[in-house]
């Protein structure tokens, strides 16, 4: 029957290019095992549960810039709306104990150090702000720290969407929009630490966070978080609904001729995808021991269009394919290799230093990956499984 | 095929002319920085009429369709839907009256299949987000996707994505796409070009069939094509209505030879 025949096609179109997903799961999987065996440290798993979360972020962006076609330059802001959120419940419950303020709520060490004075006030006459004050709680911290990213991209994606700012416009704007909220978090004012950033966090519902086997736990609740989330976003992709997301991608002006509102649409995933971001965020915290501006940067944002790129648009076994792997990569030339080992005998010691790899290089590293990519893999890593299996490629433009 | 006589809308009054036609322009104008692109005094087409549109090249054909689809607004005129007023209605709502419209160059959905495509374009599933996100073609809807594409003999591509397909082919996903979004009114610009002689005898069987249950207007230079939907004509030159009638009529009115060969 045609229609059996059809569905199959479809299906199997979608699945054989997303492996990356058994990949990344079965790393996911293995890395808990292997420190339980005893092969890894802790240290390790706790990088890996960054990067897991960090590949949240990566598959909110492939969400609208992979199967909607907006590039996105906001999704380090929505991280960090979560990230702060977690932060502020981690301050709450910080060390050390002591500061109270005369309306009895403890003032978070790291506020009280840069709490900003009025004129006239004398330091210790500070107060709780009010803003601080929900995130004293677990469940309201993690329901704002969704709902906070979704309603902010739901404002935006309204206003920008309804007057059809597109393409390249669309990427300044939202890259305008993490400026200037960087700039705001930098503030001392805004009583949100300014750079400082949120620190000395200490327990997570009651769990000490330096102890190992909290960080295990972490590790598996973003483990198993990246794998729900997964799971959603492809039910979306294969709805309907997830179709007229790439209708919008290929074609917007033919889709407003058939009738569909595709800033109705755009919204709706622009809202979703920062929600995933913020979630990415709120399990960063933790994981990371401390969330400063320096997280929520133009920069960070660039970043995750690199995982994004290299694992492959479009797909989101790719996209986190691609941040594992380039984090990774990453995590491994940032520190000192000695590729030339076998030289150190031959070498003087001066001549022999300038071929030892430095943390310096990284950043060519990663340009020279970025161009190579959009040269010669325009969709990624998580394309070479069907150029090899399949001569027919696709090439996205 | 017993040929209805040609009406113009000088020969109704104006209530007439509201009632009768489906889409009714008046005085319309369409001014590009000063150039007037479209300049109407009447037209008309009726519920179900086939309506061929022929010129010159920037005689404002293309135009006409993006002024009644809503595409470009109108700079002053009026125009009419079933009698109601829908000068100032934008290209969504204008789809959702019932206008669908096939693009000069044909614009389907890339990197979607074939079946994906007519699955879009199946009518009343637009509207709502969330049905999009739950909902389900039902097997009614496969069924008539399926027929159509056994029509257009696009059934082997079903899982095909769109931009493997040739020129002609994607011609006629397009056109299967607004046939399935049961429009009643359709706006088909050039559909036979670049088409092979195959291909364009299968287009002008279609747009043959659907005549009688939709109402066409066809933008089309190929004359071969234009003979053979055998149509009411209506040729604009220089953004004005030169003259209106049957293939004919039109062939033998000077003024039309002079501005098809130039002076």
């Amino acid at each position: 029957m045609f229609s059996q025949a059809n569905r199959a096609l479809i299906s199997t179109r979608l699945l054989s290019r997303d492996y990356g997903i058994w990949i990344a799961l079965a790393c996911g999987i293995a890395i808990p095992l292997l420190y339980l065996g005893g092969f890894v440290s802790i240290d390790t798993v706790n990088m890996m549960g960054r990067y897991l979360a960090l590949a949240l972020v990566a598959i909110s962006l492939d969400l609208v810039w992979g199967y909607t076609g907006m590039l996105c330059l906001c999704q380090s802001f929505f991280f960090a709306l979560g990230g702060y959120a977690m932060g502020m419940y981690l301050a709450h419950h910080g060390g050390p104990e002591g500061i109270v303020d005369s309306s009895g709520w403890k003032i978070p060490a790291c506020l009280y150090v840069v709490y900003p004075y009025g004129v006239g006030e004398a330091p210790g006459d500070a107060l709780t702000p009010w803003f601080w004050k929900p995130f004293f709680s677990l469940p309201g911290t993690l329901f704002l720290g969704l709902a906070i990213p979704g309603f902010v991209a739901f404002v935006i994606g309204f206003f920008v969407f309804r007057s059809r700012v597109r393409g390249v416009f669309f990427a300044v704007l939202t890259q305008a929009v993490t400026l200037a909220a960087w700039l705001v978090f930098c503030m001392n004012d805004m009583k949100l630490c300014g750079t400082n950033g949120l620190t000395r966090f200490d327990r997570m519902a009651g769990f000490q966070l330096s102890d190992s086997k909290t960080r295990l736990g972490l590790y598996v609740i973003t483990l198993v978080l990246l794998a729900l989330v997964y799971g959603m976003c492809s039910f979306i992709i294969r709805s309907r609904l997830g179709r007229v997301l790439v209708a919008i991608r290929d074609n917007e002006t033919r889709l407003r001729f058939a009738g569909y509102k595709p800033h109705l649409f755009k919204i709706f995933i622009f809202s979703v995808s920062a929600m995933i971001a913020g979630l990415g965020g709120m399990l960063y915290a933790p994981q990371m021991g401390i969330f400063t501006p320096t997280n929520m940067e133009v920069r960070e944002s660039i970043l995750v269009v690199i995982w994004v790129a290299v694992g492959g648009r479009g797909t989101l076994g790719g996209a986190i394919a691609g941040t594992l792997l380039v984090n990774l990569f990453y995590s491994f030339l940032t520190s000192r290799q000695e590729f030339f080992w076998f030289l150190e005998d031959y070498l003087a010691p001066a001549t022999y230093e300038k071929l030892v790899w430095t943390p310096d290089y990284w950043p060519f590293v990663l340009g020279g990956l970025f161009i190579i990519v959009v040269l010669y893999l325009p969709d990624g890593i998580a394309s070479l499984w069907s150029r090899w299996s399949n001569p027919r490629t696709e090439v996205t433009g | 095929m017993e040929r209805k006589q040609f009406v113009r809308p000088e020969e109704l009054s104006r209530d007439g002319r509201l009632s009768s036609f489906l889409v009714y322009l008046e005085d319309v104008q369409v001014v590009f920085d000063g150039f007037k692109a479209l300049d109407i005094e009447q037209f008309g087409i009726f519920h179900n009429e086939l309506r061929v549109v022929i010129g010159p090249n920037g005689a404002g054909k293309t135009t006409m369709c993006d002024a009644i689809s809503g595409k470009t607004s109108i700079n002053s005129g009026h125009m009419f839907w079933q009698g109601d007023e829908i000068s100032n209605v934008h290209d969504i709502a204008m789809s959702r009256l019932g206008v669908g419209r096939k693009f000069q160059t044909p614009s389907v959905f890339d990197s979607l299949t074939v079946f994906e495509n007519l699955e879009l374009a199946l009518p009343n599933r637009q509207r709502d987000l969330f049905r999009n996100l739950w909902g389900k073609t039902s097997h009614e809807e496969e069924e008539k996707i399926h027929q159509l594409m056994t029509r257009v003999h696009l059934t082997s591509d079903a899982g095909t994505p769109a931009k493997f397909l040739s020129h002609g082919q994607r011609q006629c996903l397009e056109i299967s796409m607004l046939v399935l979004a049961e429009p009643d009114l359709l706006l088909v610009d050039e559909p036979a070009a670049g088409l092979s002689d195959e291909e364009t005898g299968l287009m002008a069987e279609l747009l043959l069939e659907l005549r009688g249950q939709h109402s066409i207007i066809v933008i089309e230079h190929d004359m071969d094509f234009v003979r053979r939907l055998d149509a009411g004509v209506t040729v604009l030159n220089e953004g004005k209505i030169m003259a209106e009638g049957f293939m004919e009529d039109i062939q033998a009115n000077p003024e039309v030879v002079e501005a098809y060969l130039g002076r």
